[in-house]
């Protein structure tokens, strides 16, 4: 809870200082005076100022404060030059007092240092007396040790949720957001609900703001969100990778491995079983047939004797046959590297016709926006009327035959985004095309130099001497001795992949169901009786304070994705006059209070309304306010500056009990 | 032979509407003459052949970087410009929708109504990025000297006694 205690403002200017300094109670505390410009907003900026959340106000720094902080003070006896400003808050947590002390105007002391004092105002320049700095509206002030918020987060005992900003950077929820919904400022808080909040690149900022206060439990799935999302991401990309040198391994081992999943997905037990690896040229047979037939082959050699004399026909037979298969495969890898030419040119093509695309498209937009900006100049061309004869003309600049049908600008960019759609296609066609011819190149080149390998054994075989040893069958054997290792190793490499996945798709299966239970949450049972609770409190504030823009105030419901207040699900705002938006501004920033001290929310338990009778606001409806903010007691603090310029307002203001009125007279500063 | 009458009724072909490249959209081309003259143009108003040669130079590269060479050499006399009949046509429909006006002096001049729109065109940074790169570049070297300069060399050129 946050509690103001008291304010000490001092101003010196070249005539005298200038001092305001007043206490304010739990409950309702009423900054009066008789008449407008008297120095009551100058006071409630002072506040904001300390609590360095004067963004509300629409800037940083002294440049939002009033011209007494800054320039000139006015008195009866004229007007005084400004030499220094400062402002001495002294607020509560319920447990701890600690002063804050920030300057508007001093020599030597930068504005965005705020000096906290462990002690009330009155102790503050006592000697044991802990002080210590902290900076505001510096980077990284929310999160840093010695930024001012952190301080404040920490002093209020409240944990500020973590959420996303516009470009979705994690940041902490910023107390000025939070503050715009407890403090109404009078300049431009009074235009609609969280009309006075900063932009602050926030993500949703109004709808967070609420969640926080009213302590919905979004925040925590939000977070829960995050981190399945994240493993999510995980596990698609470890499936990738072992999907990859699945894909590297099988071409180099002239294999396919069948029943794979490519994406994660839950495999069943049999999983394991159903992977088949097959040859990927000839016929397609199982590896493990293969394995044997090579085998044999190894076997047939062995009891081949390896002179030369004995097969000198054979070795004349082979030489042909091989020398045929490196012409074939010569002839091959030609073939193909004439279609990867042919498809690189169209690679090429088509991503310069996909980037024309998308700049025309781009283009197409401008002028769509350029067409809508040119409505609201009344240009009647834009819109297809001639503005000479006032007759329908076709939104082009070239010449159009009579009857021809012209596309209009949308009906232009849905055409252009089906034909970079169809580019698209074709590019990713093309390109799989082009890696696939990639590697069937390689792996020719691989057979070649195999072959090549057997030819010159073989050459060398048929002009040795007769009796010497075949070097083509002890080649032979040694490379299919190898290639039976290397498709063993193969098969075992595969093997641990495969686990690899099953472990993936548990931990898939587990993420599957965690999603699952999240979406069921969706809305929670209990955000659901907060949020009637909350809606209840808005709906009898309403009628408390006379709504009268819509018929059946019932019928107001507070919307489930935005929190805001709808009727027939159109914003509340639409159908409300100017006296009754103010209604439902005092109705929504009560409501929040109500509704989280009842259900245990996070409100600071402090609102500070600045003129809340703004427009035809009768003296009734601002007795039925004042007396639904008493009747919450002494658990919370307002301030509401308010001018008492009608009889009707004294006499509520007289005969309100209980209550701490401080009259500025006739000038805030004494 | 006998033919099959395999079509009973009759065949109707519709037109399909026809796709217009965005440069020769109205509002395009319209809000770019707007948008020229806001950034290239001086007090003293702008010709029919300074509106031509700058919508071509936004076209693509190619011309831009001949405009640009013309502009900041002062030995190339030499520049072809060519006359889009599309822009003369989107004038056409500037000084009728009110935004563009003609001086005595034959040079066009933006309205109130033409200077508040191409400043609403300027507010949104999303919208004709790479024109408006290209223009500010351009900016006001391109000045009526220069274009009656260029003109006069026209006329001077081919002459023969």
């Amino acid at each position: 809870m946050l509690r103001i205690n008291r304010l000490k403002v001092l101003i010196k200017a070249t005539n005298k200082e200038y001092i305001f300094d007043e206490s304010f109670n739990s409950g309702l505390n009423l900054l009066t005076s008789d008449d407008n410009t008297k120095g009551k907003s100058s006071v409630l900026i002072a506040i904001y100022y300390c609590l360095g959340v004067e963004e509300i106000i629409g800037g940083v720094n002294e440049k939002v404060l009033t011209s007494v902080y800054k320039t000139v003070i006015e008195d009866d006896n004229g007007r005084w030059p400004v030499l220094e400003s400062e402002m001495f808050l002294e607020i509560t947590n319920g447990t701890d007092v600690v002063t804050l002390y920030r300057a508007a105007k001093k020599e030597g002391r930068d504005t965005k240092l705020v000096t906290v004092y462990y002690s009330s105002i009155k102790d503050m320049y006592n000697g044991i007396v802990g002080v210590e700095d902290f900076y505001v509206h510096m980077q990284n002030a929310a999160t840093n040790v010695n930024g001012f918020h952190t301080f404040l987060e920490n002093f209020l005992g409240v944990t500020l949720p973590v959420v996303l900003s516009t470009d979705s950077v994690e940041r902490k929820l910023y107390l000025q957001l939070i503050f715009a919904a407890l403090f109404i400022e009078q300049k431009n808080g009074w235009s609609g609900i969280y009309s006075g909040m900063p932009y602050l690149a926030i993500k949703d900022s109004k709808k967070k703001v609420t969640e926080f206060i009213l302590g919905l439990n979004t925040f925590d799935k939000e977070k829960r969100k995050s981190v399945l999302s994240s493993e999510e991401s995980a596990i698609k990309e470890e499936w990738k990778e072992v999907i990859q040198e699945i894909i590297i391994t099988q071409s180099k081992e002239q294999c396919i491995v069948n029943n794979i999943p490519y994406r994660p997905e839950i495999v069943n037990d049999k999983f394991l079983e159903h992977i088949n690896i097959c040859k990927s040229f000839g016929e397609r047979e199982d590896i493990q047939l293969w394995i044997e037939e090579l085998m044999k082959e190894h076997d047939e050699l062995k009891t081949v004797r390896p002179k030369v004399i004995d097969n000198y026909d054979e070795l004349q037979i082979e030489l042909e046959k091989v020398e045929d298969l490196i012409s074939e495969s010569n002839s091959n890898i030609e073939q193909l590297q004439v279609e990867l030419r042919y498809i690189r040119n169209n690679i090429f093509g088509l991503e310069q016709n996909y980037e024309k695309i998308a700049q025309d498209i781009v283009n197409n937009k401008d002028a769509q926006k350029l067409r809508d900006l040119g409505s609201e100049h009344q240009c009647l061309s834009f819109n297809g009327i001639c503005p000479v004869c006032r007759q329908e003309i076709s939104d082009s600049l070239l010449p159009v035959q009579h009857g021809e049908v012209v596309m209009s600008i949308e009906e232009n960019i849905r055409h252009l985004t089906a034909q970079k759609v169809m580019l698209s296609y074709a590019l990713e066609s093309n390109r799989n095309r082009k890696a696939y011819i990639d590697g069937k190149i390689q792996e020719i080149r691989n057979q070649l130099i195999m072959l090549q390998r057997l030819a010159k054994s073989l050459r060398n075989d048929l002009y040795s001497v007769d009796e010497d040893l075949s070097e083509t069958i002890i080649y032979k054997r040694m490379s299919i001795s190898k290639k039976i290792d290397d498709l063993k190793l193969f098969i075992e490499n595969i093997d641990s992949l495969a686990k690899k996945l099953v472990k993936l798709s548990e931990r898939w299966n587990k993420l599957l169901t965690q999603k699952a239970e999240l979406s069921k949450l969706e809305f929670g049972k209990k955000d659901k009786v907060i949020l009637e609770k909350f809606q209840n409190h808005f709906v009898k504030n309403l009628k408390k304070y006379r709504y009268t823009s819509i018929s059946n105030i019932t019928d107001v419901e507070i919307s489930k994705d935005s929190y805001m207040p709808v009727i027939d699900k159109f914003d509340m705002k639409f159908d409300s006059s100017a006296s009754d938006n103010i209604r439902a501004i005092w109705a929504y920033t009560l409501g929040l209070l109500q509704t989280s001290r009842e259900v245990g929310g996070n409100h600071f338990g402090i609102i500070m309304l600045d003129e809340p009778g703004q427009h035809s606001i009768g003296s009734e409806d601002t007795k039925a306010f004042f007396d639904s903010i008493s009747m919450l007691g002494d658990k919370c603090q307002a301030i509401v500056g308010i001018t008492i310029n009608n009889p009707g307002i004294r006499g509520i203001v007289e005969g309100l009990d209980n209550i701490n009125v401080i009259n500025v007279g006739a000038r805030a500063f004494k | 032979m006998d033919g099959i009458n395999l079509v009973n009724t009759d065949i109707i072909f519709d037109s399909k509407p026809e796709a217009v490249p965005y440069n020769y959209r109205i509002s395009y081309k319209v809000s770019l003459i707007c948008l020229s003259m806001a950034l290239c143009c001086g007090r003293s108003g702008c010709s029919l052949i300074k509106l031509q040669m700058l919508s071509n130079a936004v076209s693509n590269p190619e011309t831009k970087a001949q405009l640009l060479g013309f502009l900041n050499s002062n030995l190339r006399r030499q520049f072809l410009v060519r006359f889009d009949p599309v822009v003369n046509r989107a004038l056409d429909f500037c000084i009728v929708d009110n935004l563009i006006y003609q001086q005595a002096n034959g040079l066009f001049r933006l309205t109130q109504k033409g200077k508040d729109f191409s400043a609403a065109i300027k507010d949104d940074k999303d919208i004709l990025k790479i024109e408006r790169e290209i223009l500010d570049k351009i900016s006001l070297n391109l000045t009526e000297d220069k274009i009656t300069e260029l003109t006069d060399y026209w006329r001077n050129i081919n002459a023969t006694n």
